[in-house]
C-alpha cells in the first residue's frame, strides 16, 4: 500500500465524495477514477482541456504555482474561472495536502 | 551490437564523451521498421544516452530522459528541426515549421494564440459532429460484418470528420500518400524517402493548394488562421505553414493510434466488454495503443550551442538528439510490463506519444475527441469485435518515423 492523502470534492449538489488519493497521483486523476461527477479531465492532465477545473475550497493549503499556460486554460473552462481555480491535473498529492477540500464547479 | 571501443572523436569531428556508448545500428533499416523491438532494447539497455554512429546524432530510448530532453528548454531546443535532417542546412528534407522549430519565446506566443483557435471550446463544440460521423460509418460497416477497420472504417471516419475541423477540403484519392511523404521525410534520405516522394510528386502542387487562404472553408480553424495572421498575431506568410502543420500532425497519427487500438481491442475480449460496460473509459484503450505502439516513434531536438549534461554525461553544443518515444514509452524503467496492452496499467497517461513540455501535442484534445467518437460508437453497437483469420499478422507500412497498419481485417458481432 503507498501513503495516501485524504482529499474531499463538494459536487454542485451539495454532496461530498471523499477518497484516499495515493501520493503522486494528480487529483484530476484522483477524481476521475473515484467517479467525481464534473471532473472530466479530457486530456489526460496535459493542461489541454480545463476539463479538471475546481475551486479550492479551503484555506491555509500550499498549493503549486499557477504556471502561465495553466492561467490561460482557465480562460476555457466550461464555469467561468473565479480566484480559487485550479486545474486539478496540476495539483499532485502531497503530504501537505492531506485534509484538502475542492468545490466541483456546476 | 555495441561498440565498446569508444571514440574520443566521431567522424562528424564531434568530441564524445567516452562515458556514451557508441550504437552502430540504423533505426531506419528495413528490418528494424519492420520489427523495432530489438533495436529499442538494444539502444536503452547500451545506455540512457548513446551515439547513433551511423547517423551522427545523440539518441535515447529512456523514459526519464526522453521526457528531460522533451521538456528542458534550457538545454534542448526545436530550432534545428524535430526530423533528423537540419533545417538550417542545404540537403534538409523539410521546411521549417514556424509553429514547432522556432526559439522558445517565440513559439510560447504563437502557441498560446494557436490555443484560442483550437481552444477547448471550440473541439467541445465539434464534438457532436464527430459522434453523428462515427455513428453513421459504424452502421456502414456493421452491415458488412466482416470489414477492414483501417480502410473501411479508420482511415474514412478520420477522413471525414478531419478537414472539416481543419477548415480545408482535401483529395481524398491521394491524401495518404502526403502522410507517408511527411513521416518519411522526418527521418534519412533514403529509399524509403524518394520512394515516397516518387510516389506524390505529381500530386503536390495540388496538396499545397489546399492550405492556401483561398481555399479556407469560411469560420473554420485555417479561415481563423489567416485573420490572425492579417490582425498581425501571427507572422506573415505563416498561416500557410500552421494550417499545413496542423493537418499533417493530425491526420495519420490519429489514424494510426486508432488502428493499433483496435488491433489490440480486436484481441482482448474481455477488455472490450469492460469499455462496453465503462464506455466513458474509452480513450483509456487510445491511449494504452499510443504508449503501446506509439505512432510517431522518433523526435528531434537540438543541444544548446555551448552543449550541456544529460543523465550525467557531456554533450556537445548544436548537435542532435534522436528521442525515440517508441522505446521509452516501452522502457521497463518506467512500466511494469511494457509489452502487455493494459488499459488499467498505472501513470498511462504519463506515454510520450504526444511528446512532453512545452511542445506536446498541440491537436491531442482533438485527436482525443475525435478517438472517443469511434470507439463509443463501436462500442455502443459492437458486442464482439474480433481479428478476422487472416489479420492475425497484422502488418504496418514501411515508413521512416510512422507506425501504422496497412490492413486491419475483423468480424464484428452487433449487439442485440
Amino acid at each position: 500500500m503507498s501513503e495516501t492523502i485524504t482529499v474531499t470534492w463538494i459536487l454542485a449538489d451539495e454532496q461530498r465524495v471523499t477518497a484516499a488519493v495515493p501520493l503522486g497521483h494528480s487529483l484530476m486523476e484522483a477524481a476521475v477514477s473515484n467517479n467525481v461527477t464534473g471532473v472530466i479531465g479530457d486530456c489526460g492532465g496535459a493542461l489541454a482541456c480545463a476539463t479538471c477545473h475546481v475551486f479550492v475550497e479551503s484555506d491555509g493549503f500550499e498549493l503549486p504555482e499557477v504556471s502561465r499556460t495553466e492561467e490561460e486554460m482557465l480562460e476555457f473552462a466550461e464555469v467561468p474561472a473565479e480566484d480559487r481555480s485550479r486545474l486539478s491535473c496540476q495539483i499532485k498529492a502531497v503530504p501537505g495536502l492531506d485534509g484538502i477540500v475542492l468545490r466541483v464547479p456546476g | 551490437m555495441t561498440d565498446t571501443n569508444t571514440i574520443a572523436q566521431t567522424s562528424e569531428g564531434v568530441a564524445l564523451d567516452p562515458r556514451i556508448p557508441v550504437l552502430d545500428l540504423d533505426p531506419y533499416a528495413d528490418e528494424v521498421i519492420d520489427n523495432p523491438y530489438p533495436f529499442q532494447k538494444a539502444l536503452r539497455d547500451a545506455g540512457p544516452v548513446v551515439w547513433l554512429k551511423q547517423y551522427g546524432v545523440y539518441a535515447t530510448g529512456h523514459f526519464e530522459t526522453a521526457q528531460e530532453a522533451f521538456s528542458d528548454e534550457t538545454r534542448f531546443l526545436c530550432t534545428a528541426g524535430v526530423g533528423l535532417t537540419d533545417i538550417r542546412k542545404p540537403g534538409s528534407l523539410r521546411d521549417k515549421n514556424p509553429l514547432m522549430e522556432v526559439e522558445p519565446e517565440i513559439h510560447r506566443r504563437v502557441r498560446s494564440n494557436m490555443m484560442k483557435i483550437m481552444s477547448p471550446v471550440a473541439l467541445r463544440g465539434m464534438r457532436e459532429r464527430f459522434d453523428a460521423r462515427a455513428d453513421a460509418i459504424v452502421d456502414t460497416v456493421l452491415q458488412r460484418g466482416g470489414f477492414d477497420a483501417v480502410h473501411d472504417l479508420v482511415e474514412p471516419y478520420i477522413l471525414d470528420v478531419f478537414p472539416p475541423t481543419v477548415g480545408i477540403t482535401i483529395d481524398p484519392e491521394t491524401v495518404l500518400l502526403f502522410g507517408d511523404l511527411n513521416f518519411n521525410a522526418n527521418g534519412p534520405f533514403n529509399d524509403l524517402y524518394r520512394g515516397a516522394l516518387a510516389r506524390v510528386e505529381k500530386h503536390l502542387p495540388a496538396f499545397e493548394d489546399s492550405f492556401r487562404r483561398e481555399n479556407m472553408i469560411p469560420g473554420g480553424m485555417g479561415a481563423q488562421m489567416y485573420e490572425y495572421e492579417d490582425k498581425g498575431l501571427f507572422d506573415e506568410g505563416t498561416a500557410f505553414a500552421f494550417v499545413r502543420v496542423l493537418f499533417r500532425g493530425g491526420f495519420d497519427t490519429t489514424i494510426a493510434g486508432l488502428g493499433s487500438a483496435l488491433l489490440q481491442l480486436s484481441q482482448q475480449p474481455d477488455t472490450w466488454a469492460w469499455l462496453r460496460a465503462n464506455p466513458d473509459r474509452a480513450l483509456l484503450a487510445f491511449d494504452e495503443a499510443l504508449r503501446h505502439i506509439s505512432p510517431f516513434r522518433v523526435s528531434h531536438r537540438v543541444t544548446i550551442p555551448e552543449g550541456c549534461e544529460l543523465a550525467g554525461v557531456r554533450l556537445e553544443g548544436d548537435q542532435k538528439m534522436a528521442i525515440f518515444m517508441a522505446a521509452a514509452n516501452r522502457d521497463p524503467r518506467k512500466w511494469e510490463n511494457p509489452e502487455a496492452f493494459d488499459i488499467h496499467r498505472e501513470g498511462l497517461n504519463d506515454h510520450l506519444a504526444f511528446g512532453h513540455g512545452a511542445h506536446k501535442c498541440i491537436g491531442l484534445l482533438l485527436a482525443r475527441y475525435e478517438a472517443e467518437a469511434l470507439l463509443k460508437a463501436m462500442l455502443r453497437r459492437i458486442e464482439r469485435l474480433e481479428l478476422a483469420a487472416d489479420g492475425a499478422a497484422a502488418n504496418y507500412k514501411r515508413i521512416n518515423t510512422l507506425r501504422t497498419l496497412a490492413a486491419l481485417p475483423v468480424t464484428a458481432e452487433e449487439a442485440a
